[in-house]
């Protein structure tokens, strides 16, 4: 573990990759919450003032509500920001985090790349069934946020278990 | 073999293991088992695309964030001192209760008020254990009020409408704010308190200072009351009306610090989202496989009584409350509850109240309601003093969840009167 740490320390370009994900991931999820939030405010104004409104504006705020969960869960693993329950750590000697992060980060790596293979097999099905969802996109580029956002949790779950990172339950997530 | 499995998933999960890895786990091998293509996990997915109600969810999030992060907390501050008598312990729980509604209920009230009424309430002359209680428990009272969004995500899960649900909280909400406004006045007597009367200059003043935000929540609430608009018309208009006011009027948020805002607030939401994206497939699953009616048959072979129920039902939100937050324990719980309750006769609406105020005590109960550590963060304490310093509004706020609970009518009152 030590060796693969310092090899993932020492290797500018893992980091580069780690970091260039969080990025346009980021950019990403800025972008639809502000389509999000003009949208839904053109919206009204519209319904109200012109007293019609967008067909394709209510799915593409649904849609973007599936693409901002995903992705703003994949951003989560990487700051340690998932809800849990965690009764245990707390009593935990400092001697067994190790072993603690081992089996809980390595699991939960396991079971999102389960994950991301289940919203794969959605995505190829879609994809051959050919719909379109609205304004000439289809169905499965709208699922394909769900396998990519999974493998980058299983992704992050890796590199959080060979840095050794540990959450801090309260202090994260309040502040800025 | 597979009972070993889930056990071992049980155990990681009290380790600290996201509980979306825990469901969605378990939801794979659950499917897998029966048979079923594991690709039906994430059709249930897929299905949080198809609800408009859910696009409340990010956006009162992110305007809960922008009031966290400005000067909202001194203002509204201020506004309540102005406004209403009967010394700052009061003062702080309705303050508390009205940010809470506007937040959600991260916690982040805790961390927005509380260092700021601290200093205020010990300058006033409350003792400090009475101080710390008092915010502990104000951290999060106003979850009853609309628009707060585990009515909103109780609504969802539970399939029930979202404004009969906004009715059905005001009065049990308010309930408990004046349970513990009459303790408090009660204590600041005890302590020589005096209510100050501010001057006509001073609440004048306090009115103009925040008089782009006190529109608001007539804005939002009048419009979904009047039903002019919808749950999520009033999310957007939050939203754009707490960025242009931070941001444009105020200008307490830099435009440059939005992106870090945004970051934050969305993971959040990523991570209540993605617990109901991998809860929705085990649950349907559960439901095909009758599991809430199993538990509805064993309960009438013990209890026949609707009120013993409900006192079962206490006890074990509570525990759920002081195991899990809020978030996750509406996603995993209300879907296999709810059924067991309509069994027994119990109203949705009226369950959804006793459930949020369950969780809501849940919050401040020792030995892991996340409230404790926050003001224990917060205000650096060690947790021992605050379960201390908790325990007096513990039992006030069990003492009106059984009036919450044995008369549905404080929740349906209002409900029934709107004709819903």
């Amino acid at each position: 573990m030590a060796v693969a740490r310092a090899r993932l320390d020492g290797s500018r370009r893992a980091r580069r990759v780690y970091d260039a994900f969080g990025a346009l991931e980021v950019s990403a999820v800025v972008a639809l919450l502000a389509a999000l939030v003009g949208i839904g405010f053109l919206q009204i104004v519209l319904r109200n003032v012109a007293h019609r409104g967008l067909l394709w504006a209510d799915p593409l705020m649904r849609h973007a509500v599936l693409w901002i969960g995903a992705l703003g869960a994949s951003l989560a693993t990487s700051r340690l920001r998932h809800i849990n329950i965690d009764v245990f750590t707390r009593l935990l000697p400092a001697a067994l985090r190790p072993a603690r992060r081992a089996l809980v980060y390595g699991a939960t790596a396991v079971a999102a790349f389960m994950l991301g293979v289940a919203a794969l097999r959605l995505v190829a099905s879609e994809r051959a069934y050919g719909e379109i969802a609205f304004l000439g996109i289809a169905t499965w580029q709208l699922q394909a946020v769900l396998p990519f956002a999974f493998f980058l949790v299983a992704y992050r779950s890796i590199v959080n278990l060979i840095r050794g990172r540990e959450p801090d339950p309260v202090r994260e997530g309040l502040e800025p | 073999m597979i009972w070993l499995f889930f056990i071992a998933l049980v155990l990681l999960a009290l380790f600290g293991m996201p509980l979306f890895a825990v469901l969605g786990a378990i939801a794979l091998v659950a499917f897998h088992g029966a048979g079923i293509d594991i690709s039906s996990v994430a059709v249930a997915m897929y299905t949080l695309a198809g609800s408009p109600l859910l696009v409340a969810i990010p956006l009162f999030t992110f305007a809960g964030y922008l009031f966290a992060h400005s000067r909202a907390p001194d203002r509204l501050v201020r506004v309540s001192r102005a406004l209403f008598p009967g010394g700052l312990a009061v003062v702080a729980l309705v303050a508390c209760a009205i940010f809470t509604a506007f937040t959600g209920a991260s916690g982040v009230t805790i961390i927005a008020m509380g260092g700021l009424l601290l200093p205020a309430l010990e300058k006033s002359g409350y003792d400090r254990r009475f101080n710390l209680g008092l915010l502990t428990a104000s951290g999060s009272l106003g979850l009853l009020f609309p628009p707060s969004l585990p009515l909103i995500l109780y609504g969802y899960v539970a399939a029930v409408s979202v404004d009969d649900l906004f009715l059905a909280g005001l009065l049990p909400g308010t309930l408990l704010v004046v349970v513990l406004s009459i303790y408090a006045v009660h204590r600041g007597r005890r302590a020589g308190v005096r209510a100050q009367r501010p001057s006509l200059r001073e609440v004048l003043a306090a009115v103009r200072g925040a008089a782009w935000e006190i529109p608001l929540p007539f804005v939002v609430l009048g419009g979904i009351y009047s039903g002019t608009i919808t749950v999520m018309e009033a999310a957007a208009i939050t939203a754009v009306y707490a960025l242009v006011v931070e941001v444009f009027v105020y200008r307490d948020i830099p435009v440059r610090r939005l992106g870090a805002i945004t970051r934050e607030s969305m993971m959040l939401v990523g991570g209540i989202l993605i617990i109901l994206a991998c809860a929705l497939g085990l649950t349907n699953y559960l439901i095909d496989a009758e599991v809430p009616m199993q538990i509805l048959e064993w309960m009438q072979g013990y209890v026949t009584s609707k009120y013993t129920f409900l006192l079962i039902l206490n006890i074990f939100l509570l525990v759920v409350g002081c195991l899990m937050d809020i978030f996750s324990a509406l996603i995993v719980v209300v879907p296999l509850i709810v059924p067991v309750a309509l069994g027994f006769g119990v109203d949705p609406v009226h369950l959804g109240i006793v459930f949020l105020t369950n969780l809501e005590i849940g919050y401040l109960t020792p030995p892991v309601g996340l409230n404790l550590f926050i003001s224990s963060y917060r205000f650096g304490e060690p947790v021992i003093s605050l379960y201390r310093a908790s325990i007096p509004f513990l039992l006030l706020l069990l003492a009106a969840l059984l009036v919450i609970t044995y008369f549905p009518a404080l929740s349906l009152f209002l409900v029934r009167l709107a004709g819903g």
